[in-house]
């Protein structure tokens, strides 16, 4: 269980980017967090792994404060993926990439194997994986970065804006790898700004807004709250809109609900 | 919109204060002619008059503060460290007079000046040199060579790795934030430390590469290789008479320091 | 005629096995905006590249086939000189800021510095620009220290204020979050009415809904759909071909397929509203 209670953040130079948050996520939820940028959303998810640490209040991930203990020994447990996959892959070929975490953790050959196995599949990027990560065109080295921490085995899987970059077929890969990781027992967090895609893949939306959060619940909960969708500035999704503007109750967000009500 | 900064550009480059807006170049003659005779004069009295007028240079231009930290991080160990060494090597040199005694330890004259000799004539130059750099923008210095008829290109490749030394620290700090988040241990001794550092520099030496190919085409499509007359948006102002004579003077005192020294190694002196 | 013209154009980039394009054609016409849509690795950004004269020039590699810029070919144009006849834009931000400017105005200008435009006039153009794109605010601030929208609006000045008759804009949004993205979409619409050419390569299918005339879908390195916008986003093959379509057209479709179909397909969500409006519920 990730649990952040009353925690405030400030940057070294004084910025307070988050005000007395409270957020608890259950092992096996699915976790889209919206909202604009500047509202807090990255500064939130680097709290869950350690990278930030509360300025007040504490975040507890499986019963471990992450004031005290180092940012490596909450990120086998919370692994995070940044949005630029640059900042972050480092090896000559996507398969040393994948490979660094679970030879760094000293496993057995056979289980380095399952581990990369296991992460190419779902990331589909089988036939990149000799290739210089640079020369993998942007959006598949992004999948690149998602497989190197996969293969890390954390138990959350914070992902920043996988869906920037990605044509359909990227986020089609992007939503089945959510409910495959879910189902595995692996829980996953996104940060997007892709309505569509929080919509159609997560249970839970949080939408964040002036270093807040300003709505937790489903979907519907979101995106049918016109305050937040104006406070958050998000974007209802296209089917939304238009049975809003038809008039229309029931909190339609997909596309066969509208059929059926026409 | 702020018209009235748009429209400056209608006037030559301006900073309202003598020192900095003289011509990069003449700036640049002055200070290292004055620089170059004060190593070849060799001599403690020249160094602290150069260092006096760096230092008045400074103030007038407001940059005291941080021109006085920078010019102690060089002075006070070169001072410190000459004269020490200076002492150990001319002990026992012919004529020594003894001035005073630190800790039991003798010190004499002549090695006291050899060694106030070396130390002024660096502190001396690194004077004008540091208020000439604190106060000159590469941008305007290449654009005085650009007038000088050095190509725009020279002045990119210039003026871009410069740029480009300042996002690598910048993009540093995130890829061994992003080695943190990945579970590698940066926290601990040494070697730990070691451990994860080198794997970034892959990444920030890579992310520089990789950004040169789309700058050329960015630049590309900004016209940069369009042949036949380059205009500028900042002009620099015409070059003053009195900056020449001020070059004058320096290539001058430049010369008779060159002539002083030969005269005096000739026995003429 | 055809303002650029392709004729079975094959390209392939050097120390690749594969083709980038395959023998590719199409045209494009003066003062029309074209959408280019499919998925990533199609060739979308090659055709571009080719376009912008980037191959053969500055990309070697095997071109085959005719490309053709108001009837010269590519191969014998300048890149110099086509720099100044077509635009581009391109995804990335933060390559597009030149890194030798401190602050905007003097970014914006840069192009013109290279064409040799006279000062005042260059002052003036871009005064206009940064007043055109709503960057008034930014010109005192340093180009690289702006947030990655704010730099992609600085990059769109400077290839605006050297007033080309086409742009090439390449996604220019997929790095954007939603405010520089919608920052963006309200230059696109500026552009839309200034009678340039506009070639715009994106993934957000409503803006190519909204703004384009014409739409080519690319897969495979070459054009597996084209024609007026209407008619190709709302092609039923278009799910199978990795291109995705506006929500609201995948729900045109859906009522069709529910036996209640509208009078046509929508693409925008205004078009949506006035037919199911009109049908009544």
């Amino acid at each position: 269980m990730i649990e952040i209670k009353n925690a405030s953040f400030k940057y070294p130079n004084g910025f307070t980017a988050l005000e007395n948050i409270n957020l608890t996520i259950k092992e096996g939820e699915k976790v889209a967090i919206v909202g604009q940028n500047g509202a807090g959303k990255t500064t939130c998810v680097k709290m869950m792994n350690g990278l930030n640490r509360p300025f007040e209040g504490d975040v507890i991930i499986d019963g471990i404060n992450t004031k005290e203990v180092t940012v490596a020994t909450v990120a086998r447990i919370v692994g995070y993926v940044f949005q630029n996959p640059d900042e972050q892959i480092f090896n000559s070929t996507a398969r040393k990439e994948i490979e660094f975490m679970p030879r760094y953790y000293k496993l057995s050959e056979k289980e380095v194997k399952e581990r990369v196995d296991y992460a190419v599949e779902i990331c589909d990027i089988a036939k990149y994986m000799d290739t210089n990560p640079y020369e993998i065109p942007y959006p598949i080295r992004k999948f690149v970065a998602i497989a190197a921490v996969i293969a890390s085995r954390p138990k959350y899987i914070v992902l920043d804006e996988p869906t920037a970059g990605q044509d359909l077929h990227g986020t089609e890969v992007l939503g089945n790898m959510v409910d495959r990781l879910t189902k595995d027992g692996i829980t996953v967090i996104t940060i997007t700004h892709d309505m569509e895609f929080a919509v159609r893949n997560f249970d839970r939306v949080i939408a964040m807004a002036h270093k807040n959060i300003i709505c937790d619940g489903t979907a519907q909960d979101v995106f049918w709250n016109e305050k937040v969708v104006t406070d958050a500035k998000i974007k209802k999704p296209a089917i939304g809109e238009l049975a809003k503007r038809l008039e229309m109750d029931g909190k339609i967000l997909f596309c066969d609900e509208l059929v059926k009500r026409l | 919109m702020d018209r009235e900064f748009a429209y400056s550009y209608n006037d030559y480059v301006k900073y309202g204060n003598g020192y900095k807006d003289m011509n990069p170049i003449s700036k640049l003659t002055i200070s290292v002619c004055l620089g170059i005779a004060s190593c070849i004069v060799h001599r403690w009295q020249f160094g602290v008059a150069l260092c006096i007028i760096g230092t008045l240079a400074a103030i007038y231009t407001r940059i005291f503060k941080k021109y006085i930290k920078s010019l102690l991080v060089i002075a006070v160990p070169l001072l410190l460290l000459t004269s020490c060494i200076r002492q150990l090597q001319y002990a026992h040199l012919e004529g020594n007079q003894p001035i005073f005694k630190i800790l039991g330890w003798q010190w004499y004259d002549q090695p006291f000046i050899a060694s106030m000799d070396i130390a002024w004539y660096i502190i001396g130059f690194s004077s004008v040199l540091l208020v000439y750099f604190m106060n000159t923008e590469m941008k305007d210095l290449m654009l005085a060579l650009e007038n000088r008829g050095v190509t725009h290109v020279a002045s990119y490749i210039m003026l871009s790795s410069i740029q480009s030394i300042i996002d690598m620290k910048k993009s540093a700090d995130t890829i061994l934030e992003s080695q943190k988040a990945r579970g590698i241990e940066t926290d601990g001794n040494i070697i730990v430390r070691m451990k994860a550092f080198f794997p970034t520099l892959g990444p920030i030496l890579l992310s520089a590469m990789s950004g040169t190919e789309e700058k050329a085409i960015a630049m590309d499509a900004r016209a940069f290789s369009h042949e036949g007359g380059h205009t500028y948006l900042r002009v620099l102002r015409p070059i003053p008479w009195w900056e020449y004579i001020l070059d004058a003077i320096a290539i001058l005192v430049l010369v008779g320091s060159i002539v002083y020294q030969v005269m005096k190694t000739v026995g003429a002196l | 005629m055809a303002f650029i013209e392709l004729k079975n154009v094959s390209y392939k980039y050097p120390y690749t096995k594969d083709f980038a394009l395959h023998d590719l054609s199409c045209s494009f016409e003066k003062g029309k905006f074209y959408g280019i849509i499919g998925e990533n690795g199609g060739g979308k950004t090659t055709l571009c590249n080719l376009i912008r004269g980037l191959i053969p020039h500055f990309y070697l590699g095997k071109l085959t086939g005719e490309c053709l810029i108001e009837g010269k070919d590519i191969r014998e144009w300048d890149t110099a000189e086509l720099s100044s006849k077509i635009g581009y834009v391109f995804q990335n931000p933060f390559t597009q800021i030149s890194g030798i400017k401190s602050t905007v105005f003097e970014e914006v200008a840069i192009g013109l510095e290279n064409l040799g435009v006279p000062k005042d006039e260059m002052i003036e153009r871009v005064i206009d620009v940064c007043n055109q794109l709503d960057i008034g605010h930014l010109i005192k601030n340093n180009p690289n220290e702006l947030s990655g929208g704010q730099r992609q609006r600085v990059a769109f000045a400077s290839i605006i204020a050297m007033d080309t008759d086409t742009l090439v804009i390449d996604e220019p949004t997929s790095q954007l979050d939603p405010e520089g993205t919608e920052n963006v979409f309200k230059i696109i619409n500026t552009l839309k009415h200034s009678n340039k050419t506009i070639i715009l390569v994106e993934h957000k299918i409503d803006l190519i809904a909204e703004f384009c005339d014409e739409i080519l879908v690319m897969e495979n390195g070459t054009v597996a759909f084209s024609g007026p916008a209407h008619e190709v986003l709302t092609k039923r093959e278009l799910l199978e071909h990795k291109a995705s379509i506006p929500e609201v057209a995948r729900f045109g479709l859906a009522m069709e397929d529910a036996g209640k179909p509208l009078e046509r397909v929508p693409v925008t969500l205004d078009e949506a509203y006035k037919l199911i409006k009109e049908r009544g519920r």
